[in-house]
């Protein structure tokens, strides 16, 4: 059902490159990138002036580090700290030159300024020859997937035969970037601008690109269009009527009408509208490119959960093998709590079994993960709910992905496979499981409305009949709440947002656990009621029960309004604080003219449909 | 098919992702939101975000010293995208720590403004309209910046930040600063607002030869010599000048380190 080719202007761009500088401390990296910038013309003078008097405040020759380097700390220490960025457009086309510290300390940093590169300069110093990290930032860069790598042969104002010792470097090189053989060596002097922009006069032996030439050479790393589709759900929105599922097109194409796949519940569903704002509907969308997509009937989507075509469909899996680049101090243990990110999903995870780790600058496997900082460390892990994912060798881009300890990132790397085809079986059973026993969806069916409406009797009937039926089923009623969990809390706007915020948290434990779930509370504002209903994991209806306030105070079962009216009850719902009603609830109960089997069969029948397994 | 702004596609598509992932990841959420242009994109692509609605609360730090044509920008504009806006009084200039320079001490103003809000509301994300090119030390920024409970910056001991795996967890107390314009240049922002036709203060055209390249307040700001009275001629001013863009904003300029001790105290 491709109906049209989609745009593929982000895909097509090729006016940007976004270069990374990598290599051992005091290699030369920011002088480089500073040199760069001044012989292509791109200094204002008063930048220019600003690094002559910051270097003779320092009491050194002219240092075009400065230009990047910017903190006070850097300067101080001639260091770079964290990645810094610098921008410009040379013969039509954008360039962002990404300066990455090359400490080791500083390796986490070092990988978020590169993992967007299109390409690399790995920065080596000449009379040092290869550093430590000279090789980890190549591995590094390799891992990343990043292809186009340029190696500046630093500093060779300061050899005696720099001809010989070009020669023995970069055949020392090769050999050890065999991973990505580099697109070319440059003997290179940053701070004399040897071969950075212009030819030098003092390496007539040499005859290949000067950095400028091999920038040029660059190719944007495109957006993979031609991959399969997929789309990370980030979130759902309700616009006009509409649930829009937002995401980004992580790869492949989308039209309107494809037929579709929801994972990882394994849904069918169709592309029914793309839509953009202010565009309204579009007639596609491709990689690279935010979009809304609008499925057909009540599909219930969710942040974590991904599109993607019915016939070309990502892994899903319980139990996976992860190979990641560990950043933290402390590696992995076994059986230990990390938390698994996966385009949208964010998901517990087990560590199963023992992790190897292989030392990089040793460049070899050291088995059981004692020294796993800075290096590579190959785990299989557990999860409390299905994964979706590619695997490295389908798709790297699929596969990417980020272990927490906590709140702190402790490894970023890619899903390999999954270590155990069937998903299920051992480790904590998961909502999928549930619901195939139980042969019920899950969800939630919030009953709003007055005291007096009729919601806990219309609830407790419902419980009943699906009972019997078979169906596991629980209510959560507001005042068995406020009796219990919610003592602390009075009638305030505060405390009546709090209420609903726990009733909401309550029914989704219940519902994770395969129920039915039957809220009921007046749960007076459309504010509360719309968190309640986004902070929802699972399927959430609204049902309106609804009676005009002079019924409800006319039954009066409590006897509450009587005493509110007296005054003895402050902020009561109706009497002197507002009820919102909703705007378009999925279901409507007049209890003024329906009998109460009446609206309870309306709403017994109305659970059964949206819960039938076949939805 | 050739786009002449496939370079914006590509940084609108950034930026929509990101204020996506900041609206599902963090509540309460809230947006400054200081007039000029690079906080009114950003609004514009918010909305753009949100299958334009605004839901969260838009922040101003007002000391009280924009200029007029900004405070009747901002009116104008709040009542007809039906902005939700909140005018946060800034403390005033004598409570500020006194070892700084005079300008960066009236700058230092909107931190503390900034830290009231804060901590009154517990807002766990703030969006800022802040770009990596403006000012050295804001090169140094991740998207998602987490701020310790005194909002303070380490740049240190900043969380790796790669493929759209940003830091969303948040102490109490404690939050997250979201810059969707991080990778965007001042040239980008202009050209973004032409081709979208997003409103700017005026103040930014040049008249009688002068004009405002960057918006501040009334006391530590300047206009420019300039004769561009269009965004074309923006546009085309931006992309021949070298001289920085906040050249006009005396508080970076007076002396080597005074913009990093305002941002490691919390400065936007």
């Amino acid at each position: 059902m491709q109906t049209e080719s989609p745009p593929l202007a982000a895909a097509t761009a090729t006016q940007v490159a976004r270069i990374v500088v990598a290599g051992h401390v005091d290699h030369g990296k920011s002088t480089l990138i500073g040199r760069l910038m001044y012989d292509l013309g791109l200094l204002h003078q008063s930048k220019i002036d600003d690094v002559v008097a910051a270097s003779s405040r320092r009491g050194v020759a002219p240092e075009w580090s400065y230009v990047l380097d910017s903190l006070q700390e850097e300067r101080d220490q001639a260091v770079t700290i964290d990645t810094t960025r610098i921008w410009f457009t040379h013969r039509q086309r954008r360039y962002t030159i990404i300066d990455a510290p090359g400490h080791r300390q500083f390796l986490a940093n070092m990988l978020s300024g590169a993992s967007e590169a299109d390409a690399a300069i790995l920065v080596v110093d000449a009379a040092a020859g290869i550093g430590e990290q000279t090789l980890r930032h190549a591995y590094l860069l390799a891992f990343l997937g990043i292809r186009h790598v340029i190696v500046a042969l630093n500093k060779i104002d300061l050899l005696d035969d720099a001809r010989v010792r070009y020669g023995e470097l970069s055949a020392q090189l090769r050999d050890a970037l065999r991973r990505t053989p580099p697109v070319a060596v440059i003997p290179v002097s940053a701070s004399r601008g040897d071969n950075v922009a212009a030819r030098a006069a003092t390496t007539p032996w040499y005859d290949g690109p000067t950095i400028v030439d091999a920038l040029e050479a660059v190719r944007r790393v495109a957006p993979p269009v031609q991959r399969p589709l997929r789309i990370a759900v980030q979130d759902v929105y309700r616009r006009d009527g509409a649930r829009i599922v937002a995401g980004t097109v992580a790869g492949g194409t989308v039209a309107s009408g494809d037929p579709l796949v929801l994972l990882p519940a394994d849904v069918p569903v169709v592309a029914h509208r793309l839509v953009r704002w202010p565009d309204g509907d579009v007639a596609g969308a491709a990689a690279g490119e935010t979009i809304g997509v609008v499925l057909d009937g009540e599909r219930f989507a969710g942040r974590g959960d991904v599109l993607a075509p019915p016939l070309d469909r990502p892994q899903v899996a319980q139990r996976l093998v992860l190979e990641m680049f560990w950043v933290d101090v402390r590696g992995p243990l076994q059986n230990e709590r990390l938390r698994l990110k996966r385009g949208t999903q964010d998901v517990p995870v087990v560590v199963d079994g023992t992790p190897s780790a292989y030392d990089i600058e040793e460049a070899r496997t050291l088995g059981a993960a004692g020294d796993a900082q800075h290096n590579i460390v190959t785990l299989q892990v557990r999860a409390t709910s299905p994964v979706v994912f590619d695997r490295r060798a389908d798709d790297p881009h699929g596969a990417r992905c980020v272990l927490l300890r906590g709140s702190r990132v402790a490894a970023i790397g890619f899903t390999i496979d999954a270590a155990d085809a069937s998903g299920d079986g051992g480790g904590p059973v998961t909502l999928v499981e549930r619901e195939r026993r139980s042969g019920r969806r899950a969800a939630i069916v919030w009953l709003t409305g007055l005291s007096g409406a009729g919601k806990s009797t219309l609830a407790r009937a419902a419980e009943r009949e699906l009972f019997e039926r078979g169906i596991a089923v629980s209510v959560v009623d507001g005042d068995l709440l406020r009796s219990t969990l919610n003592t602390d809390l009075a009638f305030s706007d505060e405390d009546r947002a709090e209420s609903v915020r726990r009733a909401a948290a309550v029914a989704g434990i219940l519902a994770e656990t395969g129920h039915v779930v039957i809220v009921s509370l007046i749960s007076p504002f459309v504010s509360d009621r719309a968190r309640a209903r986004d902070a929802a994991r699972h399927p959430f209806y609204e049902v309106y029960v609804n009676a005009p306030l002079a019924t409800c105070e006319a039954r009066d079962p409590k006897g509450l309004y009587r005493r509110a009216r007296e005054g003895a009850i402050r902020s009561f719902t109706g009497i002197d604080s507002p009820y919102e009603p909703p705007a378009s609830p999925d279901l409507e109960l007049r209890t003024d003219t329906l009998s109460v089997p009446e609206a309870a069969a309306e709403l017994v029948a109305f659970v059964d449909g949206v819960t039938a397994p076949s939805r | 098919m050739t786009n002449e702004t496939a370079d914006l596609d590509q940084l609108e598509h950034a930026a929509i992702a990101i204020i996506r992932e900041a609206y599902a990841t963090l509540r309460p959420l809230a947006m400054l939101w200081s007039m000029g242009k690079d906080s009114t994109a950003l609004l514009w692509l918010v909305r753009k975000a949100l299958y334009g609605e605004v839901p969260f609360p838009l922040v101003q730090l007002d000391t009280e010293l924009e200029l007029d044509e900004v405070y009747a920008f901002r009116d104008r504009l709040a009542r007809e995208w039906a902005l939700d806006l909140r005018v946060e009084l800034c403390p005033p200039e004598a409570e500020m720590d006194p070892t700084l320079p005079p300008a960066t001490r009236a700058a230092a103003r909107k931190t503390e403004g900034l830290k009231n809000y804060l901590q009154r509301e517990n807002a766990q994300g703030i969006i800022v309209g802040i770009r990596r090119d403006e000012q050295a030390t804001r090169a140094k920024e991740r998207i998602f910046s987490p701020r310790s409970v005194g909002g303070t910056w380490d740049v240190r001991a900043q969380p790796p930040e790669l493929w759209g795996y940003y830091a969303t967890d948040v102490p109490h107390g404690a939050h997250v600063r979201v810059h969707p314009l991080l990778h965007w240049t001042e040239l980008d922002v202009w050209r973004y607002t032409q081709r979208e036709t997003i409103p700017y203060v005026d103040l930014y055209l040049a008249r009688g030869g002068m004009r405002y390249r960057s918006l501040g307040e009334r006391n530590i700001t300047v206009p420019i010599r300039s004769d561009a009275a269009s965004l074309d001629e923006i546009i085309a001013e931006l992309a021949a000048t070298r001289e920085p863009e906040r050249a006009g904003r005396v508080m970076d300029n007076e002396s080597e380190d005074s913009f990093e001790r305002l941002r490691a105290a919390g400065y936007m």
